[in-house]
């Protein structure tokens, strides 16, 4: 019996490791699968974001372009209202300084609050106002303003995750600044000893294709 | 005989003291633009009410060649003196003795006449000039700084207390101005940073001038840190003596009051607000239209101006008005406007100053850039300021009052004492569009046409909620009035609040979210 037992534990023993082998194998599959996935996602996601901020700019650029002509305009018939200012007081000398203290007319712009759209004017810290954009996982920025004091890596290498990139030196100390996770460096836009400001994309990135 | 020598004597040495850093750098000082410290004194208080104290006190440092050097005053000018009548304690750094350096004893000068500010219970003014932390005293320049703050913290609330920047203001110096009530600036002398230009670009290479960095300009406008904005030190002064005139010398007091007015502005007041919701107007007219003699002093004129504060007079008492302003943003809350209405609000609680607001906003401003800088923390500032003022609190609601903007700008839930609407006043919980486009979806996405639908459905909704009767219905609003009405139901809420006791639950002090 006892050694009956024995076989049958043996035969089990080498039946599970069969068993987790080839688990294994599935599980590294699918973790290759996954990371397959994952890296997929990240493209698309910097696709996406690479879209959105080309979108942005065109928005921007079509805005400023539109300020400029606004600008222009108003600059024209300012020009034009001095111009009839001007030959009026020449006609009328007496009535000029009434003329000349009137307050000029406010513009309004149309301005959207949920489904309405205001007239109002725009304050200079609303106008100047940074425009948020998604940041890419691609682009290694500068979270402060510093100065590079070594880079570690070249171009056109698959760096590890965690493997330092570069060091940041910021208010007297020095950031070590890591790979977020593997991939091939595409390009440093930043040398040894150069000064950097906040948000400053230092390192670009590119996916490692497995 | 050798009394007379005394006096002699006594006077050379007073005026050795009162030259300051002497003619040169007198000099100096008037090239730049800027008067002399005991001028500046001179011409914002009354005549001949100044008087002088600490004029011997000598610094005690003795490294770094500091031991030989005499340092008239220690560079600080304290004293008392009257303004309009009021009294008040002021002083003034003068450039010209060693830069209006910052040492121990000339802030021990300084906490000195606060010390007195706070006992005799009168306003504190201080004039700031100062190159910074004179360096050579090392951490005895810090110790005195931080003995200014703790001072300024002391008494804040108990009196107030006036900053003007007549000059640079760098590093830890900006904190007492920052900690005070008002804080004057004026165009090309005022200097107001943390780091300056220098440390900026030698750290991150960025290049910027003193007066982009932290010019007048920038405060009134940018930052905010400044109250009043003005092209010269005459303009400056004369707003300070304004605005000594409309608060009280202390918390235990209420504002002198002077002989009622009635209004000069003489358009009638329901013109200046057209019935289109989308149409901006001047809200500063309203207010013109309500005060006495029309005058409406206005604080933080040129930052986050989507919302006015100031002071004006009814029945000859100073009150202060909170008004959402259509012309700039639609008149919208965000996060500058939050911290600027709500910091003025405790100011008048803090003051026993009551509070009239005149609401015309379409809600908080959407947009990224706001959520990320804290609209909910800072906007949360506002509730709580006016939840927490026990002075007599009236709102008008003029024209629209939505969502959580309704809430915040003084409500009946948050403990107005009359809230009134005129019959233009849209009470609902959005705007109709948006209101709509949610209540009525499904009925919007089947009808044939979409648009005539959603028009139908707005219609609707403005018909039945965009006025001030659903809410008076459920007494909300304490009257709905005509435009015309306004002054005189103001007045009379006025009067009959003159003795409100409101109390709060004993506490050490709130935790507002800052």
């Amino acid at each position: 019996m006892p050694q009956n037992d024995r076989n049958k534990t043996k035969a089990d023993e080498a039946q599970v490791k069969n068993l987790t082998l080839s688990e294994k194998n599935a599980r590294e599959k699918q973790a290759l699968l996954e990371k397959k996935e994952k890296s997929k996602n990240i493209l698309e996601r910097a696709r996406r974001i690479h879209a959105a901020r080309k979108a942005h700019e065109a928005r921007k650029a079509k805005e400023e372009r539109d300020a400029r002509m606004e600008r222009r305009a108003a600059e024209r018939k300012k020009a034009e209202e001095a111009r009839k200012l001007k030959n009026m007081k020449n006609s009328a000398p007496g009535n000029s300084k009434t003329e000349s203290k009137a307050m000029p007319e406010p513009q309004y712009v149309d301005f959207a609050i949920t489904a309405r759209k205001y007239k109002t004017q725009l304050t200079k810290k609303y106008m100047q106002r940074k425009f948020w954009v998604n940041p890419s996982p691609y682009e290694i920025q500068s979270y402060i303003p510093g100065t590079i004091i070594s880079i570690d890596v070249k171009e056109g290498k698959i760096v590890e995750e965690g493997t330092r990139l570069l060091i940041l030196e910021a208010m007297k100390m020095q950031n070590r600044v890591d790979m977020p996770f593997t991939a091939r460096i595409k390009k440093i836009n930043v040398k040894a000893g150069e000064r950097v400001p906040k948000d400053f994309i230092m390192i670009e990135l590119e996916p490692v294709e497995s | 005989m050798s009394s007379k020598k005394n006096i002699i004597a006594l006077r050379q040495k007073k005026a050795i003291v009162e030259k300051g850093g002497g003619d040169k750098a007198i000099e100096k000082q008037i090239a730049m633009g800027k008067m002399p410290a005991r001028v500046r004194i001179l011409a914002l208080l009354d005549e001949g009410s100044f008087h002088e104290y600490d004029m011997f006190v000598e610094h005690e440092e003795k490294n770094f060649g500091m031991e030989t050097k005499e340092l008239p005053g220690d560079g600080v000018i304290t004293g008392t003196g009257t303004i309009g009548g009021a009294p008040v304690c002021i002083y003034a750094q003068d450039f010209t003795v060693m830069g209006g350096s910052l040492g121990l004893k000339h802030a021990r000068k300084i906490t000195k006449i606060m010390d007195h500010a706070l006992k005799m219970k009168i306003p504190c003014i201080g004039i700031n000039d100062s190159g910074g932390a004179r360096i050579q005293e090392g951490i005895g320049a810090l110790a005195g700084y931080g003995e200014i703050f703790y001072r300024n913290t002391m008494a804040s609330g108990v009196i107030p207390q006036l900053s003007v920047i007549l000059g640079p203001c760098a590093g830890g110096a900006v904190y007492s101005p920052a900690l005070t009530d008002f804080v004057f600036v004026v165009e090309n002398i005022s200097k107001m940073f943390i780091t300056g230009p220098n440390v900026i670009e030698t750290v991150l290479g960025e290049k910027i001038s003193q007066e982009d960095l932290g010019g007048a300009r920038v405060h009134a406008e940018i930052t905010g840190n400044a109250h009043f904005y003005a092209a010269n030190e005459m303009e400056c002064f004369k707003q300070i003596k304004t605005l000594i005139s409309l608060i009280p010398h202390n918390n235990q007091k209420r504002a002198q009051s002077i002989e009622p007015k009635d209004p000069k502005f003489r358009k009638k007041i329901e013109n200046i607000i057209p019935a289109d919701p989308k149409q901006p107007y001047d809200v500063r007219e309203v207010i013109l239209a309500l005060v006495d003699e029309s005058k409406f002093f206005e604080v933080q004129e040129l930052w986050a101006s989507n919302i006015v504060i100031g002071f004006g007079r009814m029945d000859g008492e100073t009150i202060g008005f909170v008004a959402n302003q259509p012309m700039y943003l639609a008149g919208v809350l965000d996060c500058d406007a939050s911290d600027k209405a709500a910091r003025f609000i405790r100011f008048c609680d803090a003051f026993n100053i009551p509070i009239i607001t005149l609401e015309d906003m379409p809600g908080y401003l959407p947009g990224v850039d706001q959520e990320h800088a804290g609209v909910i923390r800072h906007g949360a500032k506002m509730l709580y300021a006016y939840s927490e003022a026990t002075v007599p609190k009236v709102t008008v609601i003029l024209r629209k009052a939505y969502g959580g903007g309704y809430i915040a700008m003084n409500s009946r839930h948050l403990g107005a004492d009359f809230v009134y609407a005129w019959p233009s006043a849209e009470i609902a919980v959005m705007g109709p569009e948006g209101a709509a486009n949610i209540i009525f979806r499904k009925e919007i996405m089947e009808a044939e046409d979409e648009d005539a639908m959603r028009q139908q459905k707005v219609k609707e909704y403005v018909e039945k909620f965009a006025n001030p009767f659903v809410a008076a219905s459920k007494g909300y609003i304490d009257a709905v009035i005509e435009p015309d009405e306004t002054r005189e139901m103001l007045l009379h809420s006025l009067s009959v609040s003159r003795d409100k006791d409101d109390s709060r639950p004993t506490k050490k002090h709130g935790i507002p979210p800052f």
